[in-house]
């Protein structure tokens, strides 16, 4: 009796705590993802992943860092990664930078410290709780692609102006922004500008 | 009730969803009236000026390359893209033509 009475307790007091602190959360900042995740918020969230990972530590690349292999993952990194992570990584995009938890800049430690098997584990079945959707669909075709996307984000610190550029041109863009960068190119080699173009914002 | 309510829920989240990508500067497209290392002044098609500051990470593209600062000279028509910083706005890229060209 005296044990159910000490484990009722806990577990009254555990939930207690859970409410008060999400209670906290929600008054300091709704649900809203303006706010930078707190310190105990990221602690605790870089501890579960490093646990959630563990089982694809050691699981080694299986695919060679031929050039041919950079550049498929480079162009499969503008073309599905970008929108977030931006195509050097830095995450300094509208999107990354309005996630909760923000995209984390994948030329640093926090990102180049994991283990291939770790990338691609990331990729193919995202994260919880964050941005990060599941890529893979466990066919030998999706989880090639994510091994090479493993290469690619290892040479992330060392991108050169010439291969973002490169990246640039495969990045998803909506027909306005492409006609807007048409209009623009135009304006630029000598076309007259019309007076609605003057300052577009997006 | 609770249907309705989730329903309505996922509705109005569904519809923020479009502002998130449209809280960035503007697009400052015109000549040069002035250039320094730390700013670009631009003269819009309505003769006003706007001013963005350049920093080290503005880049600078002649056509589809990258380009440099000191190749840009007052008239020369630009596109700038910016971003708000501040109470002001921050030069993210700098385009000009590969043939640079003056004001008509």
């Amino acid at each position: 009796m005296r044990a159910w009475a000490i484990i009722a307790t806990v577990v009254a007091v555990g939930t207690l705590a859970v409410v008060c602190a999400l209670a906290t959360m929600f008054l300091r900042g709704g649900i809203g993802t303006r706010s930078n995740p707190s310190s105990l918020e990221a602690s605790l969230a870089f501890k579960a992943r490093g646990m959630a990972l563990r089982g694809s530590h050691d699981k080694p690349n299986p695919v060679s860092a031929t050039p041919e292999v950079m550049s498929e993952g480079r162009s499969h990194f503008a073309d599905h990664c970008a929108a977030c992570h931006a195509n050097d990584g830095s995450g300094k995009t509208e999107m990354g930078q309005l996630l909760y938890p923000r995209a984390p800049d994948m030329r640093l430690t926090q990102t180049q410290g994991l283990t291939d098997g770790e990338l691609f584990a990331i990729i193919e079945d995202g994260v919880r709780f964050t941005g990060m959707p599941a890529w893979g669909d466990k066919s030998e075709e999706s989880q090639l692609a994510s091994w090479k996307l493993v290469h690619f984000i290892r040479h992330l610190p060392r991108l050169t102006p010439e291969e973002r550029l490169r990246m640039e041109a495969l990045n998803p863009k909506a027909p306005e922004d492409r006609q807007e960068e048409q209009d623009e190119e135009n304006f630029l080699n000598g076309e007259n500008p019309t007076p609605a173009t003057g300052g577009h914002h997006h | 009730m609770q249907k309705q309510a989730l329903i309505m829920a996922l509705f109005l989240g569904l519809a923020a969803l479009p502002s998130l990508a449209h809280g960035g500067g503007a697009h400052l497209k015109g000549t040069v009236s002035a250039i320094a290392s730390d700013q670009i002044t631009v003269k819009g098609p309505d003769g006003h000026d706007s001013q963005a500051t350049v920093t080290a990470e503005t880049r600078f593209m002649r056509g589809k390359a990258l380009g440099k600062r000191e190749e840009l000279h007052q008239g020369d028509r630009v596109v700038v893209h910016t971003r708000k910083k501040g109470d002001g706005l921050e030069a993210v890229e700098v385009h000009y033509g590969t043939a640079a060209k003056r004001a008509p």
